[in-house]
């Protein structure tokens, strides 16, 4: 397992999307400033874990869903506006993303520092250092638990970086999955997970797999006319069985859920589409299963604090 | 887990400091000058970090108890047998080394030493050999690279000093200047030798856990599991004890999948539907019923008939 290092400087506004996309796919990149664009990219990617820095010289705009990796960051810059749904995410300290929530993030001037790694990986760690082999690893709050620990963190992730770029392409594999290890285990240390939630009883609310299933059902089909029959049929449960399970395990309803979903799609649609060109905003919003025009705005309105038509003219 | 101290001392007495050294390392003999001399100390059972500042003029010789490894400036000198250096190199002292030791004016050092049998006990899991008795060719690392490679890692863990009583963040951090010394000095034997057997056992390893995941259902056994991985059960268990962070064996590994998925039938199941403990159980391989709910309650902490019955 040899680190892959990946180190360029572009001036080509136009390849910002397809690199955004490459370490991220489904991200939306809009409105990247041409004038003046220079993105410094410095990243290494060993076994599942990826750490990159990008110094970014021009505004622009990024929606991304976090839900593939635990991600964890750093953001300085000018002009910088970081929400994760709709809570506003401070600036200055690391935070980790929620999987559940868009992370979108606007900036005049950018440098990120960041580490993402792939949730099965982190998983693993999570359960065999607790021997809780059904913890679900999500986050349960954003900023590190402490101060101190969120700094370290960070001394963390720029010593693993510096030294598997240090040491690439030298076969030094013993010592490279030892970095990538510790970092794995600080970032299950310093962040509010569900790693922290202990032993015992308390895993009885990890998600079960029906309740797994029935998410990912509803991720892969949000786009088709399903309904709550489908979803449990997707889940092997019965509908009562699969309601209770959500209540229990997440606090909503598989259809609240599905709602959800299909009004994040219709809001990254919104934002992704040309205003002229593009589908007008009904036309979207029957695609994502909202027919009352009005009361799709005011949803839409409701969870991210504008108007569709606002969206659309960013 | 065990605990760790820090402590901090201070001297203008070179008596008093001698007395310091020699509690730690037995026979210590500080010959010539004077000395005032201060340090910050990390400690639990598997190492002592030292931060010294020393300033005077001093000879200082030691027996060397302990694998001890260090780093500092160019002004402390250090002999061990005919050869000789400074400090501005990281060197490694090994026990039953004799050495003599000089500085003049300021010198400032890191001092690791690994309490006996820790730097033995990570190599023996870490290359899957549990005879390996761990014996370095020189005091000197690899080369100039993994000498700079060790220096990073050293001076990460002393800078990370307000996070080392997180029991957590400590063990990683300790274990990875461990790993990083082994790898980073001139251990005795084949290196290539050890880095083709770290690959060929993280494979091992993870093949295995992928063939137990999937099959746990089915009366699979660990001959099974280490067929499915090509490898020998014997190289299969050291393959565990590097891999699994808790250390697991692979029949233990395959219990808690067992143990996990029949959890899962229990949370889900319905006992108006008819299901029972017995009937799960079985499902997953635990034929008997009384050493099934101990191994779940060991695990879960509550009983399989509660969480049923819930």
């Amino acid at each position: 397992m040899t680190a892959i290092v990946s180190s360029f400087e572009s001036t080509d506004a136009s390849s910002a999307e397809e690199t955004w996309n490459r370490y991220f796919p489904g991200a939306v990149v809009g409105a990247v400033g041409r004038v003046g664009y220079r993105l410094r990219w410095d990243s290494v990617e060993i076994d599942g874990v990826l750490l990159y820095e990008a110094d970014l010289t021009s505004a622009g705009h990024v929606v991304a869903d976090p839900s593939d990796s635990l991600q964890v960051g750093h953001l300085v810059g000018s002009g910088l506006r970081h929400q994760s749904g709709r809570d506003r995410l401070g600036t200055g300290g690391a935070v980790l993303y929620r999987e559940d929530q868009h992370v979108a993030l606007t900036w005049d001037t950018l440098r990120a520092r960041q580490a993402a790694f792939d949730r099965p990986a982190a998983q693993d760690l999570a359960r065999t250092l607790t021997g809780d082999d059904l913890l679900i690893l999500r986050a349960t709050g954003t900023e590190a638990l402490t101060e101190a620990l969120g700094a370290h963190w960070l001394r963390q992730r720029d010593h693993t970086q510096r030294m598997l770029i240090a040491m690439h392409p030298a076969s030094a594999p013993i010592l490279e999955a030892e970095l990538r290890r510790s970092l794995l285990v600080a970032t299950l240390a310093c962040f509010p997970t569900t790693f922290h939630a202990g032993v015992g009883v308390g895993q009885l609310r990890a998600a079960p797999a029906t309740v797994r299933r029935a998410l990912d059902y509803i991720d892969a089909r949000a786009a088709d006319p399903i309904g709550i029959d489908d979803i449990a049929r997707a889940a092997r449960m019965s509908v009562r069985g699969l309601q209770r399970a959500f209540q229990r395990e997440l606090d909503t309803t598989p259809l609240a859920r599905l709602r959800e979903v299909r009004m994040r799609r219709a809001h990254d649609e919104l934002i992704r589409t040309d205003p002229v060109t593009g589908d007008p905003v009904a036309v979207i919003a029957r695609r994502w299963g909202f027919g009352h025009l009005s009361r799709f705005a005011s949803a839409h309105r409701a969870e991210f604090g504008e108007y569709p038509h606002e969206t659309r003219r960013r | 887990m065990p605990e760790m101290t820090r402590s901090r001392f201070a001297s203008a007495d070179k008596d008093v400091t001698e007395q310091l050294f020699r509690d730690r390392f037995g026979t210590v003999e500080f010959s010539r000058g004077s000395l005032a001399y201060e340090e910050t100390t990390f400690t639990d059972d598997a190492l002592r970090i030292s931060d010294q500042r020393a300033h005077g003029d001093f000879d200082c010789g030691v027996e060397v108890p302990v694998f001890i490894a260090m780093f500092g400036s160019r002004s402390f000198h250090w002999e061990l047998g005919s050869v000789r250096g400074t400090l501005d190199e990281p060197v490694m002292m090994r026990p039953g080394d004799s050495t003599s030791n000089s500085g003049s004016g300021a010198s400032n050092l890191t001092v690791l030493d690994f309490q006996p049998g820790v730097l033995e006990s990570v190599a023996r899991v870490l290359y899957a050999d549990d005879d390996l008795r761990v014996a370095f060719d020189s005091g000197r690392p690899v080369s100039a690279t993994t000498g700079a490679e060790w220096i990073s890692i050293l001076r990460f863990t002393v800078a990370a000093e307000a996070v080392l009583d997180n029991d957590l963040l400590r063990a990683t951090v300790f274990r990875s200047l461990a790993v990083s010394t082994l790898e980073s000095f001139r251990l005795s034997g084949d290196r290539r030798q050890r880095v083709q057997t770290f690959e060929a056992l993280q494979s091992a390893y993870r093949a295995a856990v992928a063939f137990f995941d999937d099959f746990a259902s089915l009366p699979i056994t660990v001959d099974d599991a280490a067929r499915a991985a090509g490898v020998s059960q014997e190289t299969l268990r050291l393959a565990f004890r590097a891999h699994s962070p808790l250390g697991f064996d692979p029949g233990r590994y395959l219990e808690r999948s067992r143990l996990a998925a029949a959890h899962l039938d229990l949370v889900n199941a319905d006992p108006t539907r008819g299901d029972t403990v017995t009937a799960i159980a079985r499902r997953w391989g635990f034929g008997h019923l009384g050493r099934f709910a101990r191994i779940y309650r060991g695990v879960y902490g509550v009983t399989p008939k509660w969480v049923l019955d819930r």
